[in-house]
């Protein structure tokens, strides 16, 4: 009788204690199946109906024909194409930049705070405020980047409105946006970096480049990995630097998947048609973070040895 | 090769100074030991001396030459650092032959692609790879040759570490307590290993280390920190017999110097409650109170009534306030640590009664 009360009280506090991770991952499991299944799931049923923006929950089921309309047709491919394009620039200029800033800054020079702060800036201007800023700069008569162009004796060029500059335009203003985040990131990484293992090159004889290549990178590269990965899904799912520069053009030529999804709902009424593009943009997107998992997992598995 | 000339050097981390005024002459080729206790500043003694950190003031010169701006590279060092510093993602074989890479490390290999190609045809170098080989059998790493350091113990790596030191042909070794992390069996085979490499190469060892055993049986050449000020320079006979103050007495020596404050006397000095121990020309006036220093091994128990003690004083003209009296004989260099041959004689009253034969030597300093 004397042990019965303790024991019991124990056995509610375990079944307590049971319970509460489930009401923790509860919460989240509720909030992510309302405003991530349910969509995505309304989204893959609108991918198999021609259902339209002015009757949305009036569509057919079509079985595959939307995704069969896609896949014939060349506008998707070069729109997958595109996105490809935009995604490597961007994930290349902005590793590349953001890696050389952060590495410049964790040098002890002057006014490093005041850099620091400059250099973040981009990441966190408004996009909207940032692309006006870049359309008045991309302005044929009177922008920056012609005058510039000019003075160099290479003229003024249609950054925006020409198609062999409309891709590069994009991708130059969505690094410059982007690369804060890479530098930030890289920053706290390099923070890390045992002082005396950059000694430890320098007395066996290696100058700065070797002392960066052998100490600093490899204990960067993870860092510089997840980056990527971000910066990639990221790149994919871009929107509102692409529209508000370009709106797609000039002549597709910046029409990423995401953007032809807007367009595709939005401008064309095609609800269908656009999910069955969203649908395969999703693809896009998950096969890369495999691709990303399954190659850690064999670096790891390598590592071990 | 070069011998070694500190002149006043200090060095100040903002406001506050951690070497101060740090000025010895260390002859070519010789065991140089910087001991003392932890936090003294040894380790930024070590890397002034091999260009990681910039002397604040003073200066440091290798062979007369003036070293201050040279970076580390053009200081022809090898450095052995606390905390191992191999390189985590590079084998032990790759960690090793390191410098001998960047020995022949051309710029123009920076250009993308060339230096990856260039790397293993550098290992496969018969003299990169002989070396190699040589140096891991003496550290007895032939074996663990293709793991990483992250799979080795701590005294493998510390192994490691000095491996990748002595496997360049420099003119300075600096070794930063590099037997710390080794166990009792080990430690003394390496202390064995550094010593005959010493030997062997015939250049100048700077070597760090709290431990004064090791100070004492591998230093030809010993300076004494304490709180980044040059307590005693010396051999470690000299430190080891002749301490220069009484933190030098209570750091060298186990155990330690026995300190027995007395009062001088005629013709010796009167140690409280024990009597008056015969030293011959104290060097201050009877009556005054200096502290008396005495090594354990110096004490033995004599018969009843009998006292068999001589001393003879000796005078420094050390300025540390503190007055000491030094005991020693002309015992050799003494090797690990001394046998305690007179643990049950020192109490209070015995050790007076019964010193050993050899002199006492007092001293005011
Ligand atoms: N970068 C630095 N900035 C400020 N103070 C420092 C710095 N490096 C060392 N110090 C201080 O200088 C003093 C000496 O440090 P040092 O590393 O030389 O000690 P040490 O004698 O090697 O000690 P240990 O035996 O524990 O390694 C310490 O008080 C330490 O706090
Ligand atoms: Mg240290």
């Amino acid at each position: 009788m004397t042990t019965a009360a303790p024991t019991s009280r124990i056995r509610r506090r375990n079944a307590a204690a049971a319970i509460a991770p489930y009401l923790f991952v509860g919460a989240a499991a509720i909030y992510l199946l309302f405003f991530m299944v349910v969509p995505m799931a309304r989204g893959l049923w609108f991918s198999f109906t021609d259902a339209t923006l002015l009757n949305p929950d009036g569509g057919q089921f079509v079985g595959g024909k939307n995704y069969g309309d896609l896949l014939t047709s060349g506008a998707f491919y070069s729109s997958l194409l595109t996105t490809l394009l935009y995604t490597a620039g961007t994930v290349i200029g902005s590793l590349l930049f953001g890696t050389v800033a952060a590495v410049a800054l964790s040098e002890r020079i002057r006014g490093r705070a005041v850099f620091r702060a400059l250099l973040t800036i981009p990441w966190a201007v408004p996009s909207v405020a940032a692309v006006l800023v870049f359309i008045w700069i991309f302005n044929v008569e009177s922008g920056v980047a012609n005058r510039a162009t000019k003075a160099l004796g290479i003229g003024a060029q249609g950054w925006l409105l020409d198609p062999k500059l409309g891709l590069l335009s994009v991708t130059l203003v969505s690094v410059w946006k982007v690369f804060p985040f890479v530098m930030l990131v890289v920053l706290a990484a390099l923070q890390g970096v045992p002082g005396e293992l950059r000694e430890a090159a320098r007395v066996d004889g290696a100058d700065r480049l070797n002392v960066f290549r052998t100490v600093t990178l490899p204990h960067i590269v993870p860092t510089l990995r997840i980056v990527a990965l971000l910066m990639t899904i990221w790149s994919i799912r871009r929107f509102e630097v692409i529209y508000l520069l370009t709106g797609g053009g000039p002549i597709d030529t910046t029409n990423t998947i995401v953007i032809s999804v807007y367009r595709e709902a939005f401008q064309n009424s095609q609800l269908g048609q656009a999910a069955a593009i969203g649908m395969l943009g999703l693809c896009l997107s998950m096969v890369v973070t495999v691709v990303y998992f399954l190659s850690d997992r064999s670096d790891a598995r390598k590592d071990a040895r | 090769m070069p011998a070694l000339t500190f002149s006043s050097v200090s060095k100040s981390f903002g406001s506050s100074e951690v070497i101060s005024d740090f000025t010895a002459e260390i002859p070519d080729r010789e065991f140089l030991v910087l001991l003392g206790p932890s936090g003294c500043g040894k380790s930024t003694m070590l890397r002034m001396i091999a260009g990681l950190i910039d002397i604040s003031s003073g200066d440091l010169l290798f062979d007369g030459r003036r070293v201050n701006e040279l970076e580390p590279r053009e200081r022809n060092i090898a450095f052995v650092f606390q905390s191992y510093a191999l390189y985590p993602h590079l084998t032990v074989r790759a960690n090793i032959a390191f410098p001998l890479l960047m020995d022949r490390f051309r710029w123009w290999q920076h250009i993308p692609g060339i230096w990856s190609i260039e790397r293993r045809r550098a290992m496969r170098l018969p003299e990169v790879a002989r070396k190699v080989a040589e140096i891991a059998e003496i550290m007895e790493l032939t074996p663990l040759l293709d793991r990483r350091p992250k799979t080795l113990s701590g005294g493998q790596r510390q192994r490691v570490a000095l491996a990748r030191a002595l496997v360049r042909d420099p003119s300075i070794y600096l070794l930063d307590e590099p037997l710390s992390n080794l166990d009792a069996k080990l430690r003394s085979q390496m202390r064995i290993e550094i010593s005959t490499m010493y030997q062997k190469v015939g250049k100048t060892f700077v070597y760090v280390t709290h431990d004064q055993v090791e100070a004492m049986t591998m230093g030809t050449r010993i300076v004494l920190l304490d709180g980044g000020i040059i307590q005693q320079q010396g051999t470690p006979t000299e430190i080891y017999e002749r301490p220069a103050n009484a933190f030098v007495a209570r750091f060298i020596g186990s155990p330690a110097m026995n300190l027995i404050p007395v009062e001088v006397a005629h013709g010796g000095v009167r140690i409280p409650d024990a009597g008056i121990l015969p030293v011959s020309d104290a060097p201050v006036a009877a009556g005054q109170s200096v502290t008396l220093g005495v090594r354990a091994e110096k004490i033995a128990l004599a018969a009843s009534g009998e006292t068999d003690s001589t001393g003879t004083s000796r005078s420094s003209s050390a300025s540390a306030p503190r007055r000491s009296w030094g005991s020693g004989s002309g015992m050799r260099r003494p090797r690990r640590s001394v046998p305690a041959r007179c643990a049950t004689s020192t109490t209070r009253a015995s050790p007076v009664r019964s010193t050993s034969p050899s002199a006492i030597r007092a001293r005011s300093a």
